[in-house]
């Protein structure tokens, strides 16, 4: 383990992860408010009467592309999953489980706290990141079912999704065929993401000391998810 | 597989990074919550704070003086004291306009009025909910060297908000003066406007469109 080859690429992971908390730190405010959907697009959101099925689209594909929150979770999910199969698979679990709750939080009219559920979705990365470091398996003895949970998990991020429009006056001309076309646009947004995080992974894979990096990886995910739980946590208590 | 204790270790590390970047930067930036100063020293807390915008604000001190100064020579003929900087005489009859607006969550948008330099404005304005606002005006004429889009603020709180303002104001600058309003709650807001002064038309700005409007009594 002491040559340099090894020694220089755990600087470089080192780097990485200082880099990355670093950005997470500095640009969360930035992020923060093109996370909600911006000014501007709640003006549109609120005079549009009747569907506009392109825009709902874009609205949602861009919450989920600057939606820090769920590609932490989504990065956790997919990371030791190295066949196209299974993360198909996964992914597919996840999309059941966001697409139920935003559908039925926005037509069933339930209005989810957003800073509780914001929580639950920091706490969901931290869990996965917990989870691929082997922490269930080594304290708990067994590994909890994962489809499991990235399914329920997605019913939560799903929440999420929901109270974002929800903090609009939606038309009620148009409302479903918009509110499905914002869901179709989120799937959009995910899958440029993930191809963008899938590109990543497997070049990295494919490099020497990656189990090594996982790990220091999943520990930074988990700060990320922490730093989501407290963010949001407090949101709630000073009620902004 | 890692060792429990690396795994517990690594855990405790990413919950103490966590906290403290939580509390050092994220706190400070967002909610200007800033225990132990690092918002301020690293200038995070004016996000918190501040705005899109940045404008020079007028101190309250450059406004046209409406301190009351009792004379210390002047008396009239039956003696009493002339108190000065009370009267500011005006141009014209006064007009009176009040209007209601409903604000969905999020919304903003802006009621100025055009008055002369000098010109004097009462108002109140009552809300449902806590929001955010700032009162200012743009001149007709902008100052020498300053960009497109020059305004003046007078008083302003867009992060926490209030849900009423009543005032005297007197215009600084011939131009339009009034508020910038944005809905920073969660539910739709009725905003209750009345004001009565010496202005001659009203600017709004709402869905991003511009507008003049006359006075609900010009009279």
């Amino acid at each position: 383990m002491s040559n340099q080859s090894v020694s220089k690429s755990r600087i470089a992971g080192l780097t990485a992860g200082v880099v990355l908390v670093i950005v997470l730190a500095l640009v969360a405010p930035q992020f923060a408010s093109a996370h909600n959907v911006s000014q501007r697009d709640a003006s549109f959101v609120e005079s549009n009467k009747g569907s506009a099925i392109p825009a709902f689209m874009y609205l949602g594909a861009k919450h989920m592309v600057t939606g820090y929150d769920h590609l932490l979770f989504l990065v956790g999910v997919i990371f030791f999953l190295y066949r196209l199969k299974d993360v198909i698979q996964y992914v597919s679990l996840f999309t059941i489980g966001h697409s139920l709750t935003l559908l039925a939080g926005v037509f069933g009219n339930i209005h989810a706290n957003s800073h509780i559920v914001d929580a639950i979705i920091g706490f969901s990365v931290v869990y996965k990141a917990f989870d691929n470091m082997d922490g269930f398996k080594r304290f708990l003895g067994f590994q909890p079912n994962t489809k499991i949970a990235v399914l329920i998990f997605g019913l939560f991020h799903g929440f999420g999704l929901a109270t974002k429009l929800q903090e609009f006056a939606l038309s009620k001309d148009g409302l479903i065929a918009n509110i499905v076309s914002f869901n179709v646009g989120v799937e959009i947004g995910q899958c440029l993401a993930l191809t963008a995080v899938l590109i990543g992974l497997s070049v990295w894979r494919t490099r020497p000391g990656f189990l090594h990096h996982a790990f220091m990886t999943n520990t930074l995910l988990m700060v990320g998810g922490v730093i989501l739980v407290g963010y949001q946590v407090t949101g709630y208590w000073v009620g902004q | 597989m890692a060792s429990a204790a690396k795994i517990a270790m690594a855990t405790v590390v990413a919950f103490i990074v966590g906290g403290v970047v939580l509390v050092t930067a994220v706190l400070p930036a967002e909610y200007g919550i800033d225990p132990l100063g690092t918002g301020k020293a690293l200038g995070l807390t004016e996000l918190a704070n501040s705005t899109v915008k940045s404008a020079p604000v007028t101190a309250g001190g450059d406004t046209p003086a409406v301190t009351i100064v009792p004379a210390a020579d002047g008396v009239n003929e039956d003696g009493a004291p002339m108190v000065k900087h009370t009267f500011i005489s005006q141009p014209s009859r006064y007009k009176v306009d009040s209007r209601v607006i409903v604000l969905a969550p999020g919304e903003g948008m802006e009621i100025k009025y055009h008055m002369p330099k000098g010109g004097g404005l009462i108002y109140s304005w009552t809300a449902t909910e806590t929001i955010g606002y700032e009162l200012h005006g743009e001149p007709d004429k902008n100052p020498p060297n300053t960009r497109i889009g020059y305004y003046e603020s007078y008083d302003l709180d867009r992060k926490v908000g209030k849900n009423q303002s009543h005032g005297v104001f007197i215009a600084p600058s011939t131009g339009i003066h009034g508020w910038f309003w944005e809905n920073t709650s969660k539910k739709e807001v009725t905003l209750n406007l009345v004001s009565s002064g010496y202005y001659d038309w009203i600017f709004q700005n709402r869905h991003d469109m511009e507008t003049i409007l006359q006075p609900t009594d010009p009279k």
